[in-house]
């Protein structure tokens, strides 16, 4: 009887265990297969109503009106089609190792970012678990013809398109309109223009540029875009990633700019142990005058900036000894992708669909200050240059020369970059650390 | 007898099955893990031998990142215990203010440590809003002001005094059940000998207290293996990697680095060197009990 008991108490606790265990997702009877509807492109839309349940990744966390935003978007969407069911994951920064695990067992959400980039290498192992929307792009040419043709680089990849692009930011300089006005300085157009700006700037008691001296990529970003000048972005993408930076003399003399900042005092005091939230809020502050940084600066910073702050946005100056395309941006696009195993594609479908609608992008952009790929949708206002600015952009290239992807890469550059920045390394030491930095990778 | 042995199973087999499940199971995962190539998401290949341990022991920041390790426990150590001890006898001696001595102690580590550390960065240690350079400024010390978490040369103390702040309360509760276990009369008598205080302390409270301080001790060198949150929030280990430590580094790694069986490889020597500092350590510095 107590051997029973025993056995008893054994097997409850068995069962307890395995059903705690959760599905087993990583089994293969559990995945639908490939076809699942995703070969073929979704019926029209309208002819029948959409149901079951989807679940969508989103990157704003819960609690800020970015994500209201997205669920009012899934809402807008239950209207039409009560029997549909929307679940929101948060699938960015802490979540993205939990979110890679679902990757690679099997059940992912349906939708997700950061996934893939056709810029960003590292991201191409997961095209194969990624629908690909060009069958469904070409059965709605409206939809397919709606995003700007310069980010469409970002999502196509040997003529498959596996995401859209939901948002955009481009990076750029902002500066302080008031003392530009007051100073009589334009927003400057070429190297020579900002280093006068600076000068002015210094001359009435103000740090010219703020930069942060914690967060490494943002620092680099002046660098990124002086080698971008210099020599092109896909010849310094190439000389960093193969170790060769000595052998152009473009990248030296993008190092040199950099040093020239720093030797004249440009740069905020105490820069080097800055964050980069403080570096902003001494912007906004008029602690200093200009600041580049990514489009999402104003979005990011709304509560803390002054209701009487002028915000002026150019783009990065050109360089008169640059080789490269002086009209090159560099941007981060946020990238919606589909798991082509879902097992509801056409809802999903018509939730990317609605979600990247101009119209939706447009009250998007009006609401959380968000730029849009979509053609037609007004850049938010209350940013001075803004418009132009995006609208004169030449190609879109991933910041950070798409390093922030490979983390192991990006420390060793960057660490690199910081020295150039904090006055450990000359030009030369800095364009030597980095070749052999990356000699580590090859 | 075998009647009891039969029902005591049935008690720890819970204990037994989590332990399994939570820890054994996963260490093995590790161990094994440490061997392939998982590579990125989706990229695993076969059994990849040591390579994941020879490239350990050339890769320059894993070596520079044991050196950092270590001296945040020693730089960490040296001033955490002695503050901590004089808390400690300070707390059991003092008669007035006891209880706002006591909130200021342990108000800290009631802070999330995250919450503590951007609040140190932001307020105490930022160059321009800072209320240290703005402290040293006002006292005319202009020279001393300076970036704190952008230096190389400082960076890693600031992050240290930071943890000190943090967790000191937590050291200073051990210590001070440690000093209950003093017997009084002990003391009491070496005052009655006409011992200072100071004698005292050096001579009767030290010793005795030596047994719990040791155990703090392999506690601390345990804790700095292991340090991750403070580093990732104030300087996510820089400046050019001056504070990058073993914890940060195995985070990058694995996580942003997507490469989780070099990550493994890489918690498994931290393993092997905690256990190893752990247990000779220990066998070093423990004394013989003290009858008394």
């Amino acid at each position: 009887m107590k051997k029973m008991k025993l056995t008893a108490l054994l097997l409850a606790l068995c069962m307890l265990l395995s059903g705690c265990g959760g599905t087993p997702a990583g089994d293969a009877s559990s995945v639908p297969s490939k076809s699942g509807g995703a070969s073929t492109p979704p019926s029209a839309e309208g002819t029948e109503k959409l149901s079951g349940s989807i679940e969508i990744g989103v990157m704003l966390a819960e609690g800020t009106s970015g994500y209201d935003f997205i669920t009012g978007v899934g809402d807008q969407l239950i209207m039409e089609n009560p029997d549909l069911q929307i679940t929101y994951t948060f699938v960015n920064t802490k979540a993205r190792p939990f979110i890679e695990q679902r990757w690679r067992a099997g059940n992912p959400p349906d939708t997700d970012y950061y996934d893939f980039n056709a810029q960003v290498p590292s991201t191409y192992e997961f095209a194969e678990h990624l629908l690909d929307l060009t069958p469904y792009l070409d059965a709605d040419p409206e939809w397919r013809d709606s995003f700007q043709e310069s980010v469409s680089a970002v999502t196509t990849m040997d003529g498959k398109t596996y995401g859209v692009v939901t948002d955009t930011h481009v990076l750029g300089l902002y500066y302080n309109k008031a003392y530009f006005d007051q100073f009589g300085i334009d927003p400057p157009k070429t190297w020579d223009d900002l280093l006068a700006a600076c000068e002015t700037l210094k001359a009435n008691g103000i740090d010219p540029i703020a930069i942060t001296g914690t967060y490494t990529p943002y620092m680099g970003t002046w660098l990124d875009y002086l080698m971008t000048r210099e020599v092109g972005y896909t010849t310094a993408y190439n000389a960093i990633r193969d170790g060769n930076m000595s052998e152009i003399p473009g990248l030296l003399r993008a190092a040199e700019k950099v040093k020239t900042l720093v030797d004249n005092g440009y740069l905020l005091k105490g820069f080097e142990g800055t964050d980069f939230t403080a570096a902003q809020m001494q912007f906004f502050q008029g602690k200093a005058g200009m600041i580049c940084m990514g489009t999402w600066l104003s979005s990011e910073m709304a509560d803390s900036i002054p209701a009487d702050f002028q915000l002026g946005f150019c783009a990065f100056p050109s360089v008169s000894t640059g080789e490269g395309d002086q009209t090159e941006i560099l941007s981060h696009s946020n990238i919606m992708s589909i798991n082509k195993d879902s097992k509801n594609l056409d809802a999903v479908l018509a939730f990317v669909k609605l979600f990247t609608s101009a119209e939706v992008q447009t009250r998007r952009a009006q609401e959380t200050g968000l730029i849009s790929a979509v053609k037609g949708v007004p850049a938010p206002a209350g940013t001075f240059g803004l418009d132009e600015t995006i609208a004169n952009a030449g190609p879109m290239r991933v910041r950070h020369f798409s390093m922030e992807f490979e983390s192991d890469r990006n420390t060793a550059y960057y660490n690199e970059v910081a020295k150039l920045f904090m006055g450990e390394y000359t030009p030369e030491q800095f364009i030597a650390g980095v070749d052999q930095a990356m000699q580590a990778f090859k | 007898m075998a009647a009891r042995k039969k029902l005591i199973l049935p008690f720890l087999l819970p204990t037994v099955v989590l332990i399994v499940v939570f820890f054994i199971w996963p260490t093995i995962q590790t161990v094994q893990l440490s061997f392939l190539d998982w590579q990125g998401t989706f990229r695993t290949s076969g059994f990849h031998g040591v390579q994941n341990y020879k490239r350990l022991l050339t890769d320059p920041t894993f070596r520079s990142t044991i050196g950092h390790t270590f001296a945040y426990f020693f730089v960490s150590s040296a001033i955490l215990f002695p503050v901590a001890t004089f808390l400690a006898v300070a707390l059991q001696r003092v008669k007035r203010g006891k209880m706002v001595i006591q909130f200021c102690i342990f108000m800290p580590v009631t802070l999330s440590v995250v919450v503590a550390a951007v609040l140190w960065k932001w307020y105490i240690y930022d160059p321009n809003m800072g209320m240290l350079n703005t402290v040293l400024r006002a006292m005319g010390l202009d020279s001393l002001a300076q970036a704190w978490l952008g230096n190389s040369s400082t960076a890693l103390v600031a992050v240290i005094m930071m943890s000190i702040w943090h967790g000191v309360a937590t050291w200073v509760i051990m210590i001070i059940s440690g000093l209950d276990r003093i017997p009084p009369e002990l003391l009491e008598a070496a005052r009655l000998d006409g011992a200072g205080e100071m004698k005292i302390f050096f001579r009767i409270t030290l010793p005795l207290l030596w047994e719990v301080l040791s155990t703090l001790l392999i506690l601390s060198f345990i804790g700095s293996m292991q340090q991750f949150p403070v580093v990732f929030a104030m300087t996510q280990g820089g400046p050019y990697g001056s504070t990058e430590l073993m914890g940060t580094y195995l985070y990058k790694v694995a996580f942003e680095g997507r490469m989780f069986s070099y990550g493994c490889a890489m918690a498994i020597v931290m393993a092997v060197i905690i256990l190893f500092i752990s247990v000779f350590g220990n066998r070093f510095i423990k004394a013989e009990p003290i009858e008394y």
